[in-house]
């Protein structure tokens, strides 16, 4: 009778194992069909993202060859505008009339300029910033810049000065250097009120020639300095002076810094003004 | 028939063709006009110019096409080939000038110059 009783028990306690036992093995292979669909689901967002990865990148491109292309088409209808207002200014002695040609030709180039920089962009987009290093000596590229800044530095009553120390030439490429100095200096006449002043100053400090082109202008508050060098990005002091501009000459005046492998910065005082210095390494 | 140089103009854009040919013409050259790369082809070989102002980026034959067809002619041996083009990139006019190009003017160009650089390639 006892071991009859110990049987039933035995016999309730195994199948109170066995049921513990099943339920262990259900929650096991939920927990593992769980895991597989988790898994599953995963990879399906890792294939989405995979996918849209590179719908990006190839619209990324589509947008570059966009503005590649656009900028060489730009370029055709401007090669007519600036021919025959060229040939128009030979033939006309109308003074009023050439004083409009004038505006008709300044504008044309004005164009050509943003259309060049547009382009230059997508370049740079694609990583395409070669360099033609050539032995450059800033000096005389500063020099030429100013001098070329010089008539728009008038019509805007900008005093222009250049202070420049024998410096050593550097390894770079010219045309972007003095794209680089134009860009600077096209910015500081452009921001300095009448009677204001912008200097150009060139000096060797270690292994380093340090450029800095500073202007008593309008200045950038503390918040916009941090986004100046960002593509198209224009200063609020800029829109609500209506000063021209396509927000592109600083992004591009930097990379052509970094492929020299420099360093460009930024100190500015809102109403005093703004100093821009690069420095770019003698040997690279 | 006058003794005057000619130059070969080619550009499927009609207004800088016209330009770049009243400003040859008023310095003197005789002109003769190509709106398309085949064209400006078959007139090359017609009239074998002194000078060939080839736009790039035309119709049926690039300006570049036209140019390396030229340059294995011994006819054009003497030819100079200015090229015209708004691809302005670096790479662009290596490509230009290594297929035989004398020069290379980018898109746009002052017309005053392009008559300069004929001269200077005429009377080296």
């Amino acid at each position: 009778m006892h071991a009859y009783a110990i049987g039933i028990v035995g016999a309730i306690v195994a199948a109170l194992v066995l049921m513990r036992l099943a339920g262990l093995v259900r929650v096991v292979e939920r927990s593992r069909r769980d895991e597989r669909l988790a898994r599953q689901e995963a990879e399906q967002a890792q294939h989405l993202l995979a996918d849209q990865n590179e719908q990006l990148v190839e619209l990324d491109r589509l947008k570059d060859e966009f503005v590649s292309s656009v900028s060489h088409e730009l370029r055709t209808p401007l090669t007519s505008i600036s021919g025959y207002v060229e040939l128009m200014l030979e033939d006309e002695t109308h003074e009023e009339t050439r004083a409009h040609l004038a505006i008709v030709e300044r504008n044309a180039q004005r164009l050509l300029g943003l259309v060049t920089d547009l382009l230059f962009t997508a370049q740079l987009q694609e990583g395409r910033l070669e360099l033609e290093r050539a032995e450059v000596d800033l000096a005389q590229l500063a020099t030429q810049a100013l001098q070329s800044a010089r008539p728009r530095a008038e019509v805007a009553g900008v005093n222009l000065e250049l202070d420049v120390s024998d410096v050593p030439q550097i390894a770079g490429e010219p045309v972007r250097l003095a794209q680089l100095l134009d860009n600077l200096i096209s910015n500081a006449i452009k921001f300095t009120p009448a009677d204001g002043h912008v200097r150009v100053g060139l000096h060797a400090r270690g292994g380093v020639v340090c450029l800095e082109v500073s202007d008593t202008g309008i200045g950038i508050s503390d918040a916009e300095r941090e986004r100046l060098f960002e593509r198209f990005f224009r200063s609020q002091g800029a829109l609500e002076r209506q000063i021209q501009g396509t927000g592109l000459g600083l992004y591009i005046s930097k990379a052509i810094v970094e492929a020299h492998n420099g360093w460009i910065a930024v100190e500015s005082t809102e109403g005093k003004g703004t100093t821009f210095i690069v420095e770019l390494p003698v040997s690279t | 028939m006058s003794d005057a140089p000619l130059v070969l103009c080619a550009d499927d854009d009609g207004d800088i063709l016209a330009l770049v040919a009243l400003r040859l013409e008023r310095a003197g050259y005789e002109v003769v006009t190509a709106g398309d790369g085949d064209a400006a082809l078959a007139l090359a070989r017609a009239r074998v110019p002194s000078v060939a102002v080839l736009d790039v980026m035309m119709p049926r034959r690039t300006g570049l096409e036209v140019l390396a067809e030229l340059r294995t002619d011994p006819v054009f041996v003497s030819l100079k080939v200015i090229l015209l083009s708004a691809r302005v990139q670096e790479a662009d006019m290596e490509r230009g000038i290594d297929a035989g190009a004398d020069a290379y003017f980018p898109k746009p160009f002052k017309a005053s110059e392009l008559v300069d650089a004929v001269q200077a390639l005429l009377n080296p």
